[in-house]
């Protein structure tokens, strides 16, 4: 029997119609540094949101130091002596690097705060990392990877023993994530077990003793890094069937409809680039995929393409052979006929208070004005129409949005989108969170719009989507093109693209 | 569970008529209180007759609200909006019909430069009308050096204080004449309205629930035409409000302005996302937010006669009051014009009450202060009771 940290036996997890977890097994040895890898949506985040006791309410055992555990919250977790660090960062900006760091876990004697010991232990602490800052250095001055050195500082001053980095290298520059990794390597030489959860396998053949790979919320393997080569842990990441909800479409293509050059978006605050020299264009008439991790960077390109993106952005448009600069906003960009359907329907999409037909005309309500007056009748008529076509399910028009059905929201904000006439339609995530009916329907409505000659930009993380969807594939990563693949004949793989996605080719 | 049931009913009917019950609670209450004096003719007349100053604030007020906005600079601002109109006409002997010009015109400016903190800047609302609003009162100070200035004449005069003409002697026939034609205008365009819904199946045709919903204003506007008809007719002011309380609904209901207003509210960022230039709306917002508030103010100035600095103070806390005890959410995105102007009324019927009991100012303040309380959390209650509640469709 070997010196086990952390058990999980036969985990499962499930959300109202979703099984995010089906019977995991993982096994935590004492001391290594181990890797979790699986798609977007595999279940990692989940998995460690049982470890650390946010979610309570799972079938299966939690050995920890071989004895069951049951944590009810984060602070039991936490005592134990686990620590998470997620990839939005749980630190208070506005406040200085000690009070961060004893947050919650104040030194105090009778109520009135220690600065004294406080300051002492925040400085050992940071010296540790060998971060040369000063504890009273307000925490939002810092970089995101010094502020990621800080929550590390923060879990190593609580007397961790399984630390947990959640897609730690994500939001960091090439720089910072050779220095965090560095640092987790002199963790484990301290004793200290890492959990580590990454898309980039570069550095997961790099630091890790053992990996996970989960796929489907299933553990597939549990293997030393010695037996897995990148093509092995690639297959087995992303080893699905295609689903057969896809079907064949004629591909007649018109001109270049939209084309982006030089495309470059820079993050001034965290020194970062977010987007960096993309060119791509569609035609009319034809869907693109646009694939890569999350983070990649393609909701951003999506959004600085619409011009509602709060960075610095460079670069020239060319819609429909006219030569534009920039859309300086979602406005322009609407009229121009470049809508952009947001991933996240709730907050940026839907007017949840307000009813179908309110949130389906909100963007096109001028081509229903006579003079300054709304022509309820025709807006009624044209939201009517879509609401068939779309056979969006409503006992009417009137009814609030916020009781709809996700698959029949999401609905709503394709009608909202087709309102407006577009020429280039950019779905952002099109098939998130709805059910596999609706999303079959879903891909017919976008076939039907690309027969129509709209020109398609789909966003996608499921790869049996982006492959039965697209004429054409760009894989981001990093906020770089790494791949283009020509998919007309359906010929691509999945693990093609998981391998430009994750950069594998470059271990 | 059945008694759980019956207990969600009974808040969510209290919610859904909290105006109507407030209002018969406050004339009942008051009537029994000031023995028979509330709910003479006269009296109403008056109220009514007040209550248009706040009521005219309280038209954009509820849509500044709607956008999750405020305006705490309303009563100061239309001190001075007053000091400045008493000024013109009485020291510069303009004639009223330029001064309602010229001060229109700085309302627009005055409206801009809101807008331009609110909407551009993006500061909080709340704060940038409370530093105005000291501004507003040293300007009204600075200009009347603390004096009351006055008598307005010529056209202020007429519109705050005068009653429209009638064609008999003894009785404001004119007056019943315009309140049962509007009241028979009303029930013709709402039933046409519920028919083409219906027509159009947009609603099922559930047509004694209907004639509730629109039989109600009828009534109302029947009832008030006959309480002036009886007394001195319908005043100017008070047919100024019904104008701006229509004329802003149809905005609110039927231009590209009005939608977003709503969307801002409900969802900014879906807002953005559709294409609306959010701080041009607010702007836009805030511009005739402050028109109407001059409005209020040259009905104020023709009412009382003359200008003092102390005019105006408290009208904000009043038309907030009022929206809010109207149904417009303090979230935002909810909410209707004509119930803001109801609520209103109904606050100023709480003033006038009080005022009638001879109740110590300290008190009336206390009172004012728990109603806007129990509105708030009443609307509060109801929205978390509805977030809780399934809905099947």
């Amino acid at each position: 029997m070997e010196d086990c940290i952390l058990q999980l036996h036969h985990i499962t997890k499930e959300f109202p119609g979703v099984k995010a977890l089906d019977d995991v097994n993982l096994d935590i040895k004492r001391g290594e540094v181990h890797a979790l890898v699986g798609e977007n949506g595999a279940g990692k985040s989940t998995l460690m949101k049982i470890i650390s006791g946010e979610y309570t309410d799972y079938a299966g055992d939690l050995l920890w130091d071989g004895k069951k555990a049951d944590f009810r919250g984060i602070k039991e977790s936490e005592k134990t002596g686990i620590t998470i660090i997620h990839q939005e960062l749980g630190l208070v900006l506005s406040m200085n690097i000690c009070e961060n760091i004893f947050l919650g876990d104040e030194i105090c004697t009778n109520g009135i705060i220690n600065w004294d010991e406080e300051y002492l232990k925040c400085k050992k602490a940071l010296s540790d990392l060998n971060l040369n800052l000063s504890p009273q250095t307000r925490v939002g001055n810092l970089g995101i990877g010094q502020q990621q050195l800080v929550e590390i500082a923060k879990a190593l001053s609580k007397e961790v023993k399984l630390l947990i980095l959640d897609e730690p290298t994500a939001p960091l520059t090439e720089k910072d994530s050779e220095n965090l990794l560095d640092l987790v390597e002199d963790l484990k030489k301290r004793g200290i077990t890492v959990i580590f959860i990454s898309h980039k396998l570069g550095e997961v053949f790099r630091i890790a003793d053992r990996i996970t790979v989960l796929r489907d919320g299933k553990t597939i393997s549990t293997r030393d890094k010695s037996d897995y080569t990148v093509d092995s842990l690639i297959n087995e990441m992303v080893g699905r069937k295609l689903d057969n909800c896809f079907e064949p479409r004629d591909c007649e293509l018109g001109e270049t409809m939209l084309e982006v050059r030089d495309w470059s978006a820079f993050d001034g605050v965290n020194g970062k680039w977010i987007l960096k020299d993309i060119n791509i264009n569609v035609r009319a008439g034809e869907i693109i995929g646009l694939s890569g991790m999350i983070g990649a960077g393609r909701t951003e390109l999506a959004m600085s393409i619409f011009g509602v993106l709060d960075y610095a952005v460079s670069g020239h448009i060319k819609l429909d052979g006219k030569e534009i600069q920039r859309f300086k906003n979602s406005k322009e960009s609407i009229d121009a006929g470049v809508y952009y359907l947001t991933e996240d329907r709730k907050q940026y999409g839907l007017v949840l208070t307000s009813d179908i037909a309110y949130n389906s005309t909100l963007a096109s309500l001028d081509k229903f004005q006579d003079n300054i007056r709304i022509s309820h009748e025709r807006e009624i008529a044209a939201v009517n129409q879509k609401v068939q076509e779309l056979s969006i399910k409503t006992p009417s028009i009137l009814q609030t949005v916020g009781y709809l059905s996700g698959g029949n929201q999401q609905k709503v904000c394709i009608a909202k989108a087709l309102l407006t006439q577009p020429r280039v339609l950019i779905l952002d995530e099109a098939t998130r969170g709805i059910d596999i009916g609706a999303k079959t329907e879903i891909y017919k409505l976008i076939n039907k719009m690309a027969e129509d000659g709209i020109a398609v930009i789909m966003i996608s993380s499921e790869l049996p989507e982006v492959l039965g969807m697209s004429d054409r594939i760009y894989v981001l990563r990093e906020g770089e093109i790494s791949a283009e693949f020509d998919n007309r004949e359906r010929n691509i793989t999945q693990e093609q693209i998981a391998l430009a996605a994750t950069g594998g080719m470059l271990v | 569970m059945k008694r759980d049931g019956a207990k969600i009913d009974a808040i969510s009917f209290i919610y859904k008529n909290s105006i109507l019950i407030l209002a018969v609670a406050e004339c009942i209450i008051f009537q029994l209180l000031s023995q028979g004096v509330f709910l003479t003719g006269r009296n109403l007349s008056n109220l009514l007759l007040q209550g248009a100053t706040c009521s005219v604030i309280a038209i954009t007020m509820s849509l500044v609200i709607i956008t999750k906005n405020s305006d705490l600079s309303a009563g100061r601002l239309l001190g001075m909006f007053g000091m400045l109109a008493a000024i013109m006409q009485v020291k510069a002997n303009i004639s009223g019909i330029v001064v309602v010009v010229l001060i229109y015109a700085i309302a627009i400016f005055v409206g801009y430069w809101h807008g331009f903190w609110i909407g551009k800047m993006q500061l909080p609302a709340f704060i940038v009308t409370l530093t105005t609003q000291l501004i507003f009162f040293g300007i009204c100070q600075f200009m009347s050096s603390g004096m009351t200035i006055g008598p307005v004449s010529g056209v202020i005069d007429v519109v705050g204080s005068g009653y429209i003409p009638h064609i008999s002697k003894n009785y404001n026939d004119t007056s019943l004449i315009i309140g049962f034609t509007a009241a028979a205008l009303y029930l013709f365009l709402a039933v046409l309205k519920e028919k083409k819904n219906i027509a159009q199946g947009l609603i099922q045709p559930r047509w004694n629930k209907v004639l509730a919903k629109v039989l109600l204003p009828v009534l109302a506007i029947t009832c008030v035409s006959v309480v002036v008809f009886l007394n001195r007719g319908f005043s100017y002011s008070m047919l100024v409000l019904f104008l701006f309380t229509c004329v802003v609904t149809y905005i609110v209901s039927n231009t590209k302005f009005g939608r977003y207003i709503y969307a801002i509210g409900g969802n900014k960022e879906a807002a953005r996302m559709s294409g609306i230039n959010v701080s041009k709306e607010i702007i836009k917002l805030y511009i005739l937010h402050t028109v109407l508030v001059a409005t209020a103010a040259l009905v104020y100035v023709g009412r009382v006669g003359n200008a003092s600095t102390a005019a105006g103070q408290g009208y904000e806390f009043t038309a907030i009051t009022g929206c809010v005890v109207g149904g417009v959410a303090i979230s935002g995105g909810r909410g209707t014009v004509v119930g803001a102007v109801v609520g209103t009324m109904i606050m100023a019927g709480l003033d006038n009450g009080m005022s009638l009991l001879n109740l110590h100012p300290a008190l009336q303040y206390i009172v004012r202060g728990i109603v806007l309380l129990c509105a708030i959390s009443l609307d509060a209650v109801a929205s978390d009771r509805k977030a809780k509640t399934l809905h099947t469709t």
